[in-house]
Order: C-alpha cells, then structure tokens, then sequence
C-alpha cells in the first residue's frame, strides 16, 4: 500500500520537523531518498529548491512536489495530509492540554535540548548539500548571496533565494 | 505570513499582542511549520475541527497550486542548458539559506555552553555518522531534560 506508506512517511517527517519546520530537509534526504529511494538524491535536491521559490509554506510544497514527483496528483494529497496531521493534533491537543505546561522547567528543558540539536543536524544538512551543490567559483558566489540576502539583508526565503539564483544564473553562464 | 495571522486573530479572536504571541509559542514549539500550525490553533479556536482545517487550507493551499504548476511547466520544457544552469543556480542558492536558517536558529537558540555542546554533538553524530534524527533528538530531548530545565527557583 503505497498511498499509506506515503502518508506515514509524511507523517512521521511533520512530527520530527521542529524548528519551524526545516528540520524536514534531513528526513527527506534520509527517509525519502536513501530509505524508501522513492527518489534520487538529486531529484529531492532539485524539489527542494523549487520549493523555497513558490509562495506558501516550504512542508506542503515540498509534500506535493515529491508526490507528483513520484507519478500521480493522488501522491502529492497525500503526502500534503500528512504533513500537515501534527498541525491538526497541535491545534486540538496543544493549545488546550499543553499550553499550561509550556512554562514548566521539564518540558522547557526538553525543548530548548531538542532544538539545540535540530540547530546542529541543520547544519550538518547545509553541508552535505554544500558539497553537491557548491562545486565552483560561481556556485560559491550564489551561496554566500543567498545567506547574505536571507541572514544580513532579511529578505523572505523566496525573494533572498530567486535573486541569488539569477546572480548565479548570470555568472554561471558567462564563467564558465 | 505573521502580520496577517496576528491580525485575524486580533479581529475574529479579540487576542491582544500577548495572547497572540502565547498562539506562536505554541506554534514555534511544536514540530512543524510555524505558520501551519498558527493557523490551525487559531482556526480551532474560531470553529472547532472544520476551522482548523479551513486554516490549514488557506495558508498551505496557494503554495501547493504554485508548486503543482511549476512542476508541470518544468515538465514541459525541453531540457535545455538554460534549464541545467539556472538549477545549478537555484541549488547553490538554497545551500545558502540553509545556513542562514542555522545560524537565524542558532542566534535564538543556542544560549551557554550547554546547549551548544549538544548542537555540535548532533552536527558531528549526523554528519560524521548519519545516526537517525529521531534518536539524535531523543538523546537531546533526555539532555535537555538534565541539563536545561531552568530550577524551580528561577
């Protein structure tokens, strides 16, 4: 049953997805890619980048490409439902049986130790990508001018990342 | 997304700054997207399950149309150079804003030496080892527990 595996994948990948959700790029890489192989490196690489660059927010746009991706409209609803489940379960069961507990030091504890790591695995993430990605002069230009646009400059996601791209798109082609 | 969100919740929910920011506290802390899961609580609290949902559609369902859409027009168009460029481009783009997202999330998060060690410790367990997310963060969750709880005190 392929439509329940999708939506226990995208399941899982939104209950893990903490820190506003770009800890999903690892689990996609790892259970997408290199667990179900349901697709290449590349093509995931390639998904998440169109991803950034359409309005919206990153885990559903990325749900649907993956599941058209993979051959069929029905996929990308799919993989979508999943995602976005936990949202459900947080509105319900959060806001109104966590929330008074948000304060209490255990569970602050909790939180502040697993974001910590989600920071790190992020990182880990940009370097592994870094290293299919940024293979020349040009690519490490368009790189270092997305992170200058996105952390320095504070554009959004979409706009910081579509004029690096053009940048890079005109060094690319006239270096190389 | 936020100003908008702020300012249904003010108008349909009557929450004022404070109470807005409890909503994203909530939000923040929990797995996934920040503005998916804002417009889920805001939305069951407006009208139950369906309002939940019809939050969730509205934040989520534009980008999905996009997305559907380019896809389809990537389909479309032949594989030319121009096409292999401008993703070579677009991916070195996105390694850029990776590390910004890490070090935005860093700057935030990564208060004293104890939950920077346990940052790196992931780094280099993920990295180095490619051990699985869900232990990593399991393994944090316990040490966070241990070693990050603020004492009752204060």
């Amino acid at each position: 049953m392929l439509y329940l595996k999708l939506y226990l994948q995208f399941l899982k990948i939104g209950l893990l997805g903490f820190g506003g959700g770009y800890m999903m790029i690892p689990l996609f890489f790892t259970d997408i890619v290199a667990r179900h192989k349901w697709l290449s490196h590349e093509e995931m690489f390639n998904i998440i980048a169109v991803a950034q660059t359409v309005p919206g927010t990153f885990a559903t746009n990325t749900a649907t490409l993956v599941g058209l991706k993979m051959g069929s409209i029905g996929y990308g609803i799919v993989a979508v439902l999943g995602v976005i489940t936990p949202a459900l379960l947080i509105a319900y069961l959060a806001d109104r049986y966590v929330r008074p507990y948000l304060t209490r030091p255990a569970l602050q504890g909790i939180l502040k130790g697993v974001t910590a790591a989600v920071i790190g695995i992020i990182f880990a993430t940009g370097l592994r990508m870094m290293h299919s990605a940024v293979i020349d002069g040009p690519t490490m230009v368009t790189g270092l001018l997305a992170f200058i646009f996105f952390y320095a400059r504070r554009w959004n996601v979409a706009a910081a990342t579509i004029s690096a791209a053009l940048a890079g798109f005109v060094l690319i082609y006239f270096v190389r | 997304m936020l100003p908008y969100l702020e300012e249904i919740a003010r108008r349909e929910l009557g929450a004022d700054s404070n109470e807005f920011l409890q909503i994203m506290a909530i939000a923040q802390s929990f797995p996934g997207a920040m503005g998916i899961n804002a417009a889920a609580i805001i939305g069951y609290r407006m009208g139950g399950w369906m309002g939940a949902v019809a939050g969730i559609l509205g934040v989520t369902v534009p980008g999905v149309i996009c997305a559907s859409v380019l896809f389809l027009l990537l389909m479309l168009a032949a594989r030319t150079s121009w096409l292999d460029i401008a993703t070579t481009a677009l991916k070195a783009a996105v390694v850029g804003i990776v590390f910004g997202m890490a070090v935005n999330l860093g700057n935030r998060s990564w208060k004293g030496y104890r939950s920077l060690l346990i940052g790196f410790a992931a780094l280099f367990l993920f990295y180095r080892f490619q051990l699985s997310p869900v232990i990593i963060l399991l393994g944090a969750g316990v040490l966070g527990y241990i070693f990050l709880s603020p004492s009752e005190a204060g």
